[in-house]
């Protein structure tokens, strides 16, 4: 789940450290030596972050300009090529739009219900034990929860023989055939995303004094009149946090829907994300291509997206904060 | 804490959107409950029934499933190795972040501001950006191992880079807990005396073992999820990891058909991790969503 932990970038970091870096008492006789200290705290942690971290970012971003198919291949210049080819290859290009169709239909879908979710739990009983189990399919292995729906929507699976038990033949459906598979993923990753965007949602409508739902309710406010103008209003900072988080989040998933699509033979074009078309590309598969070159071009090619689109999104999701 | 307040103090009429939420909620945790129930029922069941007879309750328990899972299957081996790797990797990576983290939190030297940040941005970088150069780096790593020391393992590479992995997000969350730590202890010992090795060791880590917890366990639960970098580091099926065990079990059904076998699989991949998240649930669920609700 490395990859699903990125609450980080997107807190204000710097800023809270230079706030609280002004000169205290303590720097007094906590001075000697404080530079030897510091960097014996901070070195090893560093060396290891910059050798297999920040260098490989660099270094991929090398990789992507030359044409190379790792030891013993040299390395050969090719400039812009492997981007160009990018532009022009058909595979790559459904698989980008396959991602951003993830980003765009499921960060909708996901939204949507943590937030319908949320103002539900708001008012229910055992609140926390429900939140925890929304919460679950978040952290259990994607791969075994990918491989258990799969199971779950065999076409003589349960969920068909539940749906022919109660008459409901017409419903049954094979979940998995080709021109259904990818629809299914995106069910899916709303299913095992949505939890922990409840959980982001929730914390900032807890700190919502309860006296604006009081009011709401005296001025005989409906619940969607409730949600616009208090409950959105109030929580925009989370909300604005929650949609860089999915971003970052939704164009790199990869297990989820390998799970699905890559046992046995490649996963089929239509299927594809950038994640996945850059994994058979390059090391995935029964035998491998190791197109490293046009691989890492692809990953640029992501981190620049998700850079641009985060950009955009804190422009779009500005606001004033309100006081309260 | 807000628990109560946040209520309305008087219950009105409920509308039906508030009904149907509801009725959503349940329904969801419904699903939830229901699909880990299924497969550890389905994981006692035999072969032949889980696709002819999917509702049928297993009559009687086939624990050989379990058995056969866990020897014939390699997951034994398995789970050995995931335990281990995720194990050091964890603690490796607690070691490594937590004095890093405390500098940033407290020195007031002039990079500390700029690298805290710089540890951050690790952590909204994906895999893909870095998964080639770190299978070339790795590639070379290991032949330099052959070549000098006659030997090298795949799990030792697995093993550095899920520690290089997991410390933007451990520093994050450490900083934070350090910044929220009272200063008063540290002043207190420094006047005694006390220099920054023995005011880290005996003062802060004791002070900060919550956080230290809740570090260790969130790299846990990642590192036992992880796949990709597994896929493209490990190629032995020995040194292999669970969810590679498992992708790979689950691409022989089609030869073997051994279903109850895969269910089987499937439970010793997700029972650990439900274990955890029963006993730690809370903790897990607070310092992954951190910063999103600051």
């Amino acid at each position: 789940m490395t990859a699903t932990m990125t609450a980080a970038t997107v807190a204000p970091a710097p800023a809270e450290a230079r706030s609280r870096r002004r000169p205290r008492a303590s720097d007094g006789p906590l001075g000697r030596g404080r530079r030897r200290w510091y960097w014996l705290f901070v070195g090893p942690a560093l060396t290891v972050y910059l050798a297999f971290v920040a260098g490989p970012a660099i270094a991929g971003i090398w990789i992507s300009l030359h044409s190379w198919r790792g030891a013993g291949d040299p390395m050969r210049w090719v400039g812009l090529a492997n981007y160009r080819r990018l532009w022009a290859d058909d595979i790559f290009r459904t698989a980008f739009l396959n991602s951003l169709t993830i980003l765009a239909v499921c960060g909708v879908a996901v939204f949507a219900l943590a937030f319908v979710l949320t103002m539900a739990l708001r008012e229910m009983r055992a609140r926390s034990l429900l939140r925890s189990l929304l919460f679950f399919p978040y952290i259990v292995s994607p791969i075994a929860i990918g491989v258990a729906l799969g199971l779950l929507l065999d076409p003589r699976g349960l969920a068909n023989a539940t749906l022919r038990s109660v008459g409901l033949d017409s419903l049954a459906q094979p979940w998995l055939a080709p021109d259904r598979l990818f629809s299914t993923i995106l069910v899916g990753i709303v299913w095992v995303s949505s939890g922990f965007y409840v959980v982001i949602l929730m914390a900032g409508m807890d700190r919502i004094p309860a006296y604006f739902y009081e009011d709401a309710d005296l001025a005989g406010a409906t619940p969607l009149q409730k949600f616009r103008h208090v409950t959105l209003p109030l929580s925009w900072d989370v909300v604005s946090v929650a949609a860089v988080l999915w971003v970052i989040n939704s164009l790199k998933i990869f297990e989820f829907i390998y799970a699905f699509t890559g046992t046995g033979d490649s996963p089929a074009p239509d299927t594809r994300t950038v994640p996945i078309h850059q994994f058979v590309i390059t090391t995935g598969g029964r035998s491998p291509a190791y197109l490293l070159g046009y691989g890492a071009a692809m990953g640029v090619v992501l981190v620049a997206a998700i850079a641009i689109l985060v950009v955009l999104l804190r422009r779009v999701m500005r606001r004033d904060a309100v006081q309260f | 804490m807000t628990r109560s307040s946040s209520r309305p103090l008087r219950r009105r009429r409920q509308p039906l959107f508030i009904h149907a939420a509801r009725t959503l909620v349940i329904g969801w945790v419904g699903f939830n409950l229901f699909l880990l129930v299924w497969i550890v029922t389905t994981s006692l069941k035999r072969s032949k029934d889980v696709f002819d007879d999917p509702l049928a309750v297993p009559a009687d328990p086939q624990w050989t499933n379990y058995a056969q899972a866990w020897s014939v299957s390699g997951f034994s081996v398995a789970f050995l190795n995931s335990l281990l790797i995720v194990a050091t990797a964890s603690l490796l990576t607690v070691a490594l972040a937590a004095p890093a983290a405390y500098m940033l939190a407290r020195a007031s030297t002039r990079t500390a501001g700029p690298l805290t940040t710089f540890f951050a941005v690790g952590t909204g970088i994906p895999l893909q950006a870095i998964v080639i150069p770190i299978f070339v780096l790795m590639q070379s790593i290991s032949s330099f191992g052959y070549e000098n020391l006659g030997w090298w393992d795949d799990r030792i590479s697995l093993t550095i880079i899920y520690v290089a992995t997991s410390l933007p997000f451990a520093i994050f969350l450490l900083t934070g807990f350090f910044r929220s730590l009272p200063h008063e202890l540290e002043e207190a010992a420094a006047l005694d005396g006390a220099g920054w090795g023995r005011l880290f060791v005996q003062v802060m880590l004791p002070l900060a073992q919550p956080g230290l917890i809740t570090a260790l366990v969130l790299t846990v639960v990642s590192l036992w999820n992880e796949t990709l970098l597994a896929l493209v580091l490990v190629v032995d099926t020995d040194q292999q990891t669970l969810p590679q065990a498992l992708l790979g079990l689950y691409g022989t059904m089609q030869y073997t058909s051994n279903w109850g076998g895969l269910f089987a699989g499937l439970a010793i991949v997700v029972i650990p991790i439900v274990l955890v998240y029963w006993w730690l649930g809370r903790r897990i669920i607070e310092g992954l969503t951190v910063g999103a609700g600051k």
